[in-house]
């Protein structure tokens, strides 16, 4: 070493060296320049995006009134299990912890892991580790201690000791989700769908957010996962509140109300399409994954108005995804973090709650329908079909096994019977046939035909119900007595093409433009329809329609739109079941006026004969007179028809389903299987004088229209006049007349009408005591294409029978 | 050199290098300021109190050192370097494993970490070394490595005996539990780096360098070798060394630590040992091989010795955010946590990415970080500056030094200081990959910081010699 007083190594070489390292410095500071000053914002930025977590504040939707303002939807609180994946239990690394001190390697401990998880459902108790060392066993005691690992028990006390675990307490997410499923009651295989479902939604950054698992659990579950969670029994799992929709009176107007269910996969695919194309407006509602969307009814079809917009709370949450609370987030966000969620529109509807539940109690078939509709103004004051379903179970956790019974019932529950399904009217139709007659002046009041008991056209014949025949008949005695023959000829004397341009008038073969959603058009068949159909036309097809039977069809919507057109002096009015759309400060944004379609065109006189016609069908004699009579449970009904001498303007009309061959006739109904009994149609609407309301009950395989139908219209009638006249919006209508029965048409009786019907309720075969539908001798071509035949150009219809 | 000590205190009296001692009194201040903001939201926010206590007795130690003559610390340096050594060894036997590395020793009340020692040790025996080994016109690569050296063979057949023990250690856990699917090979590979000793990583690598034939030539080469060597040693007269070199010297402690695992705190002693070499001077041609002979190695590693795993750490380096969830979270958050501060900071205790705990590891590795969030551009280049300040000081007084000793003793620690700073905020703004090297004098830690500051008494010591003998 050096003694001397000069420095061991020159001053040049120190420089170089702080030259150099001060360089790299620079280097750093540089970098430091681009990442600070130049990309600041940037990172700025991403920071933000680490801390602000946008959470959504569910918005309210629209509640739905009744025509008097009473509430048939609301929203009620509710509680949602929600589930994120990132704070689940780790198995494998819980277990890496406890058993460090074995040396074992990772997939030692996947296996071990695995062996775990699937025991979680037997909950047999695992050994791990067995033949441990009293050092290794104490090391893993002291670890089990330290982590505070539940269910894991070391026997220190034992030598050689063992490592046990149980399964269902030891943190694993097959242990979460089996103690919640436990909590909630929920079967293995639902709960095995949800949990893949949230795990599936939860992928990727997800993993940080809370997903929708198990949605409305109730509150006395909610209450034992709280309890749970307070437990620590259940990391990654919380309970939101939120809102679920409530049908006030359960299934009540199902079909007409509709329901909630969550938004498909194909939905939201078309969404984003949209939105990628810049096709959708800005007020169209925006869906996320999981999100509730109406479904049939107004739900459905008042979709973007009951919607309202979600608002964005936006929180401060730590690493680990914890909400820091109110002073960080006013603190980072200052005030404006909050956007509220704008609640959805309310809608008052045309409906009557009272009218709608007499509707539903009163009916008594399988299946079928009832609406009820005010004739002046097109809005629907009921409609219910059958059978039906609560709205509050259709959609959510709990509702497979509702929905699967609901898909599978023959009787179509989800189908809303009003307004997507169309039947064959039968004689209900002969009004609207006899409309055509009139407005082409084929007839007149005093015109007549002669009805022999048949309608003979060519090498076939029809037969009218009266095989005796009723005579000489003119309009009103011939829809009086639904003389078939008056129709048969009356039809073949319009042809196809001036019967459908009449009945189209009516709205059949078109739809009503009704504001929900599915309605069905119906088919009003015209020359160009056979054509199309069968390639030929023959003249035999129109005198099947003109009864209402045959090819025509429609919707019992259609018959209600078309008997208030008679009703009311020939308006044709589009149905409405919405009347208001209000929003959440009760201002009226949308309010539906009542719209006419079209107007038929006939004098007043011509509507008053048909009004005159038809005015007797619960007159003895007429075909629905057992309505003044009955003793069963429309009793008190018929009592009340008797005391107020409120008289009834409508019609029956059965519809036959499947051909009767000669055999069967005169069969009694309740000898005839489900399926092939015939459908009962009632159509009535009151007063006669100033009508008001119109009634169409349609009782699927119902039997006799006059029987099954009849009594559910009446009853609907008579709560408008008893309980919804004079309340509400209807305060205003004038006093009703005074009693005012009809001189009883004695001449008109003359033993036209058997007789047989008055000892309804039992209804009988359509044979021999309806003067609805065909002459039963004449098998009808059924309604479905399946069975219509080839063409055959120039042939009798059919399937008629021929008669030599 | 000019200033005269002043004549009564008869060359005892030392002429502290003042604005050495105010710059390296500012960093750790800077540090607790730190370090309140950074634990104010954690389990124990008072650690800058403990901070500032180690610093304060760091100081004391140095003020001692300082004052030290460098003879007594020429003396000090093997015993020391032997002791940091056995220490080492221990540490891999006995060691508490704290996130998978054993680099803690357990000494009662409190635990130690030897790897810092040996910055220190290395330092001082490499400073202790070259001072009395000169070579004019500067060191060649040979005078370095002596390969003919005996310890050369002996390492190989080191290395071939852990590679075997690391196989057998495979084959002892891959069959310990029964009922279990039997582990493939590479689940055995999984095993051993499971292992709490040896070092996992390390002797997975060597269990790694399969073919079977390898073990036997390596051998025989060993067998050849050591019979050359010794035929070497025993015509000159036996000495220290014809059987180490002072490549040996070094290379004993950087493996040590390496397969702790502790790739950072392995190269800092790289890298002390390396600065201080270079300092006393290479021959430029020599210099030149050994860059190439890096390189190579670094090549081959990249291409035959490191695993999948271990390449994808540094491609995620390469590019921290391409993985942000998984292994380049905590680069990519340091990143954002800097960048985020832009010019002037969000304020003192105000980082969102540090109080809301996005940064990980924000009081030790990552104080920077918290630095650069919370000051800003400003504050994390006066930092800069201060720690460019502090080595530059530090090798002014290596430059003034009179002996060669006490010199590269100053260069030493000078260079560990960089280092340490160099790769920490290189690692915390990704321009280096993590390892876990602490921002000298600033992160909380007290090994660290007590090691930081007796490295600056070493300097001072310098400076101080040079002024007394001035």
């Amino acid at each position: 070493m050096k003694s001397s007083l000069e420095p061991a190594f020159s001053a040049r070489r120190v420089q170089i060296f702080t030259a150099l390292l001060g360089s790299l410095f620079v280097v750093l500071i540089m970098r430091l320049y681009v990442l600070q000053v130049v990309r600041g914002d940037e990172y700025q930025q991403k920071s933000q995006d680490n801390f602000v977590q946008e959470r959504r504040v569910a918005h309210a939707r629209g509640l739905i009134f009744d025509q008097a303002g009473r509430v048939l939807v609301d929203n009620r609180p509710s509680h949602d299990v929600t589930v994120t994946v990132a704070f689940l239990p780790d198995s494998a690394r819980t277990l890496g912890q406890l058993l460090a001190p074995l040396g074992l390697s990772r997939p030692e401990l996947l296996a071990i892991d695995r062996e775990v998880l699937a025991l979680v459902e037997t909950d047999e108790i695992v050994v791990v580790a067995d033949d441990l060392g009293p050092e290794d066993c104490a090391s893993v005691e002291e670890r089990r201690a330290r982590f505070d690992i539940r269910g894991a028990d070391v026997e220190t006390e034992a030598t050689p000791c063992r490592v046990l675990l149980r399964p269902r307490e030891f943190p694993s997410r097959s242990s979460v989700f089996r103690r919640l499923r436990d909590l909630v009651g929920l079967p293995p295989a639902d709960m095995k769908v949800r949990v893949d479902t949230a795990l599936q939604r939860a992928s990727g950054l997800g993993k940080f957010k809370p997903t929708a698992l198990l949605e409305d659990v109730g509150y006395v579950v909610y209450a034992r996962i709280e309890q749970a969670i307070a437990l620590g029994e259940l990391p990654g799992v919380d309970v939101v509140h939120t809102q679920t929709r409530r049908y006030r009176n359960d299934g009540r107007a199902a079909h007409l109300l509709g329901y909630l269910n969550e938004i498909s996969p194909d939905e939201l695919r078309k969404q984003e399409d949209s939105l990628a194309a810049g096709t959708l407006s800005d007020d169209t509602p925006r869906y996320a994954l999981g999100d509730l969307i109406g479904r049939r009814g107004v739900e459905g079809s008042y979709e973007r108005m009951l919607r309202g917009k979600d608002g964005i709370d936006r929180v401060v949450v730590d690493a680990k995804g914890r909400d820091k609370g109110g002073s960080w987030a006013g603190q980072l966000l200052g005030d404006a973090r909050l956007t509220p969620p704008v609640p959805g529109h309310s809608l008052v509807l045309a409906l009557d709650d009272d009218l709608q539940a007499t509707a539903e109690d009163a009916f008594g078939g399988v299946a079928g329908s009832v609406i009820a509709m005010e004739v002046d103004t097109g809005y629907v004051l009921a409609l219910a079909s059958f059978p039906t379903f609560d709205p509050n179970v259709v959609a959510g956790p709990w509702a497979r096994e509702i929905k699967r019974a609901l898909d599978v019932d023959k009787n179509r529950p989800w189908t809303n019977k009003a307004v997507q399904e169309h039947y064959a009217p039968g004689s209900t139709f002969k009004a609207i046939t006899a409309a055509a007659g009139l407005r082409e002046r084929e007839i007149t009041e005093t015109s007549s035909r002669a009805c022999p008991g048949y309608f003979r056209l060519g090498r076939n014949t029809w037969r009218c119900f009266n095989r005796e025949g009723h005579g000489a008949i003119a309009l009103v005695k011939a829809l009086q007595y639904s003389c078939d023959s008056y129709f048969y000829s009356l039809g073949y004397d319009l042809g196809p093409d001036r019967l459908s341009s009449t009945a189209r008038l009516f709205s059949f073969g078109s739809r009503t433009g009704i504001d929900i959603g599915g309605e069905s058009p119906g088919i009003m068949p015209d020359r160009a329809y056979y054509l199309r159909r069968f390639g030929a036309y023959t003249p035999g097809l129109v005198v099947n329609n003109a009864i209402g039977q045959g090819d025509v069809t429609v919707t019992p919507l259609q018959l209600a739109v078309a008997y208030a057109a008679i009703a009311n002096g020939g308006k044709v009015m589009k149905p409405q079941v919405v009347r208001q759309v209000v929003d959440a400060q009760g201002n009226v944004v949308l309010d539906h006026a009542p719209v006419q379609v079209a107007d038929l065109g006939l004098p007043a006189h011509d509507l008053a004969l048909l009004k005159e016609a038809l005015a007797h069908v619960t007159e003895p004699g007429g075909t629905a007179s057992s309505l003044l009579r009955r003793n069963d449970r429309y009793a008190d009904m018929s009592a009340w028809l008797r005391e107020s001498g409120l008289n009834i303007v409508g019609k029956t009309g059965t519809a036959q389903v499947v051909q009767l061959s000669k055999k069967v006739k005169h069969v009694r109904a309740e000898d005839v299987a489900y399926e092939q009994r015939d459908h009962a149609w009632f159509v009535g609407f009151a007063p006669e004088d100033v009508p008001e309301i119109v009634v169409v009950t349609m009782t699927e395989h119902g039997g006799f229209g006059g029987s099954t139908s009849g009594p559910v219209t009446a009853e609907v009638l008579r709560t408008w006049f008893t309980k919804v006249r004079g309340h509400g919006r209807y305060t205003e209508l004038p006093p009703l007349e005074p009693a005012r029965r009809r001189p009883a048409a004695s001449a008109v009786v003359a033993g036209a009408r058997g007789t047989t019907e008055e000892s309804a309720p039992a209804p009988h075969g359509p044979e021999h005591d309806d003067g609805d539908g065909a002459e039963p001798d004449v098998t009808l071509p059924p309604d479905g294409p399946s069975a219509a035949p080839p063409a055959t150009p120039a042939g009798a219809p059919t399937p008629a029978e021929v008669v030599p | 050199m000019t200033t005269s000590s002043t004549p009564h205190s008869a060359g005892l009296a030392v002429r502290w290098p003042w604005g050495l001692i105010v710059v390296a009194a500012l960093i750790p201040l800077v540090g607790v300021v730190n370090l309140y903001s950074a634990a104010q939201n954690f389990i124990d926010p008072t650690i800058w109190m403990k901070q500032l206590l180690w610093a304060a007795g760091g100081a004391a130690l140095a003020a001692a050192v300082a004052r030290v003559k460098p003879s007594t610390l020429e003396t000090v340096a093997w015993p020391l370097y032997v002791v940091t050594c056995v220490l080492l060894v221990l540490v891999l036997i006995v060691g508490t494993p704290i996130k998978g590395a054993q680099r803690w020793l357990d000494l009662g009340p409190f635990n130690m970490q030897p790897s810092e020692v040996a910055k220190i040790a290395i330092m001082l025996v490499v400073a202790r070394l070259f001072a009395r080994f000169e070579m004019s016109g500067g060191y060649t690569l040979l005078a370095l490595a002596r390969p003919l050296n005996i310890s050369r063979p002996l390492g190989l057949v080191a290395l071939v005996a852990l590679r075997s023990y690391a196989q057998r250690r495979q084959v002892v856990v891959g069959f310990r539990k029964n009922g279990l699917d039997p582990p493939s090979v590479l689940d055995a590979l999984d095993a051993a780096r499971a292992l709490p000793s040896p070092p996992r990583e390390v002797t997975a690598a060597l269990a790694d360098l399969d073919p079977t034939w390898l073990a036997p030539v390596l051998l025989v080469v060993a067998a050849a070798w050591l019979v050359i060597a010794l035929v070497v040693a025993s015509r000159r007269r036996f000495e220290a060394r014809s059987i180490i070199a002072p490549v040996d010297v070094i290379l004993v402690p950087f493996v040590l630590v390496l397969i702790e695992p502790d790739l950072g705190t392995a190269s800092i002693v790289l890298a002390i040992a390396a600065s201080q070499i270079l300092f006393a001077g290479m021959r430029w041609r020599d210099l030149f091989v050994s860059a190439l002979v890096g390189v190579g190695v670094a090549y081959f590693a990249w291409n035959n010795l490191l695993h999948d795993y271990q390449r994808k750490r540094v491609e995620t380096f390469l590019d921290p955010e391409s993985d942000i969830q998984g292994s380049g979270y905590h680069a990519a958050q340091s990143i954002i946590a800097v960048g985020s501060g832009q010019i002037t900071g969000k304020g003192w205790g105000e980082g969102t990415q540090t109080q809301l705990s996005f940064l990980p590891e924000n009081h030790t590795d990552f104080a920077f970080s918290v630095l650069g969030e919370e000051w800003g551009f400003v504050g994390a280049v006066v930092l800069i500056v201060l720690f460019f300040a502090l080595v530059a000081l530090m090798l002014r007084a290596a430059g003034r030094a009179t002996d060669r000793f006490s010199a590269l003793l100053a260069v030493g620690a000078s260079a560990m200081l960089f280092w340490h700073a160099f790769i920490n905020v290189g690692m915390v703004i990704g321009v280096l990959p993590v390892v876990g090297v602490t921002l000298p004098l600033v992160s909380y830690g007290g090994s660290s910081m007590i090691t930081k500051v007796i490295a600056i008494g070493f300097a001072v010591n310098a400076a101080a010699q040079a002024r007394r003998a001035g």
